[in-house]
């Protein structure tokens, strides 16, 4: 099972009592926040918070507003930071699905991808302890023994009940240059055949090809994608990839994997060098089914549904909350977007906007769709004036809900942290905060009116309840009323500090001016460019984000180009030099 | 369950590969040797109810608290400690669950980061190595296992969620799963001796040939890049020495196949990983280890208890309202008979000197918060159960006042376990060890 990164799901309600002892300053954390512009450079004031000692490498490390600023120089490459980066839980799953044609997901056993910021993958969080040290000893054991007993032939050139000194040093030549991504040296074939001749020697051919397997998947050279650029064609202290290098950056950003065969043959033939040789792979690699869960991964990941399966909820007041549907509710959100993304347009709006969903029959129930049962997913439309894309399904509403009640904070929140690219400074430390409880006869609206109330709590509550009031048409698991605790649901509000600002009535109205944002698409943009690189955008990464986002809006906010402009960037075509 | 750690109880039970290896050498002296101490440390989140918590009375007069009643029969190996101050979480980046849980073991600032918590600036993971850690670089090499790290459904792995630290950035999972922790501890062959020493030398010149490639990395990446790196060497070196005595088996427990997202399963995954804890000690695999119960902010409801509203949702309702109170009190006194589960599992082993495993290990529950809803950092709930042969003047409640930082409280852990340190971690609070003998 894959356990990613889950942020804990803080809401905060300050106590009266603290109120009164607080300097009135503290009031101030948000004023001056609101009011950015389409270019969404409210982030600055948003990351005034931050320590200003943030490391480059990290998410955070520039604000939007510093990178907009920057009058950019885009004539000679500015590549940002690349950080080593080791092979992530699918990334092995893959890699060996690739290499050896097993398909058991080893790295399901790892323990998790230790995490820093919004994704798994971020590169220096992704360290080996002794844990995943052994855990990869183990792996590499089991997988080379289920190579060797099931799939000999064609990995090795030869029976192994005949095996030779010849057949292992071919072998080691095509099995090694799969395994590292490139053509071994000389050296480093010598190495693995002298650790073929130890484990063969008084023992059998088996068992020093088995070693060589075992030793390859616990090396440095496949655990970590190495790159050092090609120093051949260097630009200053700016390298190009080496087309070996280019193969492997295009097959783990859209495949999770290791490049195919054509794409080593393209580098084989130094045919990954210009722009147009890179997009028309990357073109290839998107049509592949291996690109769907390797870009479900980051919409699970930048949706935060990796928590849903732990997600908890009080039987008493959510009685339809079943494990089943718990279940289905994840498999809908997930055929919704690979609905979005390879069958209907790609496109950022559609993700938000369509009514068009995937259930069975108890999904059906909840939604009010008549007609489908069972527990095979099918497409429907659903209600236009309840459900509009991503945000209202179950998933999303369950997993921004608390275990007894909607939640006005996580739902706003979430709308301007992953939506707007806006994460909001948290409230003052050491306050009592305590979130209200359900009081029968009080709407949850009510119980959040307080934030209002209060300058200290409206100066940041301001920038997320009135988002999240929007959404009170759903509960703690997204299920759709218009009573709350015997009031009538209101859903209305006025969406503040965005380059959509204005009055909506519902969800619906409202997810209809962020679909319609330019600050909400170039966000999209700087999410997908986290994702892609496993850091944070830096200062040197102007051209590219600039090319992404420009890119992203003159395909009408098509994601699969966006994919594409992706590789077209500086930050993935070019790398610094490596100082040791 | 009952244990018997003798000569013959071992070979007895473990006579597969290398077994004689295996042998604890502490345990193989006949008389003479002391047995060894032992460190255990046992980690529950969001703070305490204090009143509810703390004994009656002072020193070796007093009546245990509700929340430590199950604690009872371990009553006079118990030291209670009140007024312990994580002093170095007043400043740093992170929030304040954030900040209890990597201070908590290593007494100083997190790293900056993007990890953007309730509060505080954004963090990154903890700034230096915890205090287990500090006492395995001296006696870490003993054993088969320099430390364990056992999780109870922690789930998550960011920096609320971990507590043990090799360094800076250097975060050490619990082992969740109970039957791949079984594996890996007790998992036993059936091999004939040929191929054994086979497997044994192909696992040597495998992870040499890991060891070398990663060395060779090193030299050619980044000096960022180098640190990791570097650390995955060391992780390779631990490995390696782990292969002497893999295959031997020690009277392990049994362990049932349980889903590890259902939270009704909290109860019997928390007990066979403690089962598994003590089998590990029992056995000499290792002299340290830990045991997280989920994670700092843990939100997790406890159905069998009856309380359907998360534990940390719970934990920041008002002091007046009882009902939430008291479903507090009823989560930690939930601990409390999971603490004293462990404590009962170590008393029943008994060592080659006839005292228990208990009496020689030092066993510190310890917590992020000290109450829930201010997010305090003092004073922190801890108690620590065991003798550790002797060193420990237990059956006390120990109030400081003023209050102490608590990385003096680890400067003493350390010098009890026999690691020589005067400070850890930040410096400014290591201000003298305390007096627990």
């Amino acid at each position: 099972m894959k356990r990613a990164k889950q942020k804990p799901r803080i809401e905060h309600r300050i106590g009266l009592a603290a109120l009164l002892l607080l300097p009135i300053a503290i009031g101030a954390a948000c004023v001056g926040s609101i009011g950015a512009g389409a270019s969404g450079s409210i982030g600055a004031s948003a990351s005034s918070g931050q320590s200003p000692s943030v490391p480059a490498g990290l998410p955070g490390a520039a604000s939007d507003a510093a990178l907009d600023s920057e009058s950019a120089q885009c004539a000679t490459p500015s590549p940002g930071a690349a950080p080593l980066r080791r092979l992530t839980q699918s990334e092995y799953n893959n890699t060996v699905r690739d290499l050896l044609g097993d398909t058991t997901h080893p790295a399901d056993q790892f323990p998790p991808d230790q995490q820093i910021g919004d994704f798994t993958n971020t590169a220096v969080a992704l360290t080996v302890p002794p844990l995943l040290a052994q855990a990869y000893q183990s792996a590499a054991e089991q997988l080379a023994t289920t190579a060797l007993s099931t799939r000999a032939t064609p990995l090795v050139p030869c029976a192994l009940t005949a095996g030779t000194d010849a057949c292992a040093q071919s072998f080691i030549e095509t099995f090694g240059k799969q395994a590292y991504r490139r053509p071994l040296t000389t050296t480093e074939q010598g190495a693995l055949f002298a650790l073929y001749q130890a484990n063969s020697m008084g023992a059998t051919f088996s068992n020093g090809i088995q070693a060589v397997i075992e030793a390859v998947l616990q090396s440095g050279d496949f655990l970590y994608r190495v790159e050092f650029g090609d120093a051949s064609q260097a630009q200053g202290t700016v390298l190009p990839l080496t087309p070996y290098e280019m193969a492997s950056r295009i097959s783990y950003f859209l495949w999770d994997s290791m490049p195919d065969a054509v794409l080593f043959a393209a580098a084989d033939a130094n045919e990954l060098t210009t722009k147009e040789q890179i997009a028309t792979q990357a073109r290839r690699l998107l049509q592949s089914p291996n690109a769907q869960p390797a870009v479900q991964q980051f919409f699970q990941e930048w949706l935060t549904e990796n928590e849903l399966p732990t997600a908890s909820k009080d039987p008493t007041t959510y009685p339809a909350f079943t494990s089943t549907l718990h279940t289905s509710m994840q498999n809908e959100t997930t055929a919704f977007i690979n609905w979005v993304m390879w069958t209907s347009d790609h496109k950022l709006p559609t993700l938000l906007t369509s009514p068009v969903s995937f259930v069975n029959g108890e999904l059906a129930a909840v939604y009010g769709v008549s007609g489908v049962t069972g527990t095979t997913l099918q497409q429907v439309q659903l209600d236009p004036t309840q459900r509009s894309g991503i945000l209202t399904q179950l998933s999303m509403m369950t997993i921004l809900g608390k275990p007894d009640r909607s939640s006005p904070v996580l739902r706003g929140k979430f709308v301007r942290d992953e939506l707007l690219c806006e994460p909001i400074p948290p409230p003052p430390q050491s306050l009592v905060i305590t979130p209200p409880t359900v009081t029968p006869g009080v709407s949850t609206r009510e119980a959040f009116v307080m934030h209002e109330a209060v300058a200290l709590c409206k100066s940041c509550h301001a920038l997320m309840d009135p988002i999240g009031f929007g959404f009170e048409n759903y509960d703690g698991i997204g299920q759709f009323r218009t009573v709350d605790q015997g009031q009538p649901v209101d859903a209305t509000g006025t969406l503040t500090g965005t380059d959509v600002d204005g009055p909506f009535n519902n969800a619906i109205d409202l997810i209809k001016r962020l679909a319609g944002s330019q600050q909400v698409s170039d966000c999209f943009a700087t999410e997908w460019f986290r994702y892609a690189f496993g850091r944070g955008e830096s200062t040197d990464d102007t051209c590219s984000l600039q090319s992404l986002k420009g890119a992203f809006t003159s395909s009408q906010f098509d994601i699969q180009d966006l994919l594409v402009a992706v590789t077209q960037t500086d930050a993935f075509r070019y790398r610094p030099e490596v100082t040791p | 369950m009952t244990w018997d750690i003798s000569r013959r109880g071992i070979l007895g039970a473990g006579a597969g590969l290398l077994a004689s290896s295996l042998l604890p050498r502490a345990l193989l002296a006949d008389g003479g040797t002391p047995v060894p101490k032992r460190l255990i440390i046992v980690f529950s989140a969001n703070g305490t109810i204090y009143d509810q918590w703390l004994p009656q009375g002072s020193g070796a007069s007093f009546t245990l608290s509700p929340i430590l009643a199950p604690l009872a029969p371990f009553k006079n190996r118990l030291l209670i400690l009140d007024g312990v101050n994580v002093q170095s979480a007043s400043s740093g980046p992170g929030d304040d669950h954030m900040k209890g849980m990597g201070h908590m073991l290593t007494g100083i600032e997190l790293l900056p980061g993007d990890t953007q918590g309730g509060a505080g600036t954004p963090a990154g993971f903890a700034g230096g190595m915890s205090i287990d850690q500090r006492i395995v670089a001296d006696i870490g090499g003993l054993t088969r296992f320099p430390s364990l790290e056992f999780g109870v459904m922690v789930q998550n792995s960011d920096v609320w969620s971990r507590m043990i630290y090799a360094g800076p950035n250097q975060p050490l999972p619990p082992m969740e799963d109970p039957v791949a922790a079984f594996s890996r501890l007790f998992a036993s062959s059936q091999m004939s001796s040929q191929a054994a020493a086979t497997l044994l030398k192909r696992r040597q010149s495998v992870l040499d040939f890991a060891q070398t490639s990663l060395g060779s990395l090193a030299s050619r990446v980044s000096a960022d890049d180098a640190v990791r790196v570097q650390q995955h060497q060391a992780s390779v070196a631990a490995i390696e020495k782990q292969l002497i005595g893999q295959s031997a088996s020690c009277m392990p427990p049994a362990v049932p196949t349980l889903s590890l997202t259902d939270i009704n399963n909290y109860p019997a995954i928390a007990k066979v990983q403690t089962d598994l804890l003590v089998a590990a000690l029992a056995c000499d695999q290792t002299r340290i280890a830990s045991l997280q119960f989920s994670h700092s902010v843990s939100d997790i409801p406890m159905p069998w208890l009856n309380i359907g509203t998360g534990h940390h949702t719970l934990s920041h309702t008002s002091d007046t309202d009882t009902v939430s109170q008291a479903s507090l009190v009823s989560i930690n006194t939930w601990y409390a008979t999971q603490f004293a589960y462990l404590l009962q599992g170590l008393d029943a082993v008994t060592e080659s000197d006839g005292t228990t495993l208990l009496d020689n290990c030092m066993v510190i529950w310890i917590n992020e918060l000290s109450k829930g809803n201010i997010h305090s950092h003092q004073p922190l709930p801890v108690i620590i159960a065991g003798k550790l042969g002797g060193a420990l003047n237990s059956g006390r409640v120990l109030s400081f006042s003023p209050q102490q930082p608590h990385n003096n409280l680890l400067v003493t852990v350390a010098n009890l376990m026999g690691t020589n340190i005067t400070t850890f971690g930040d410096p400014t609070f290591c201000t003298g060890p305390l007096s627990l003998a």
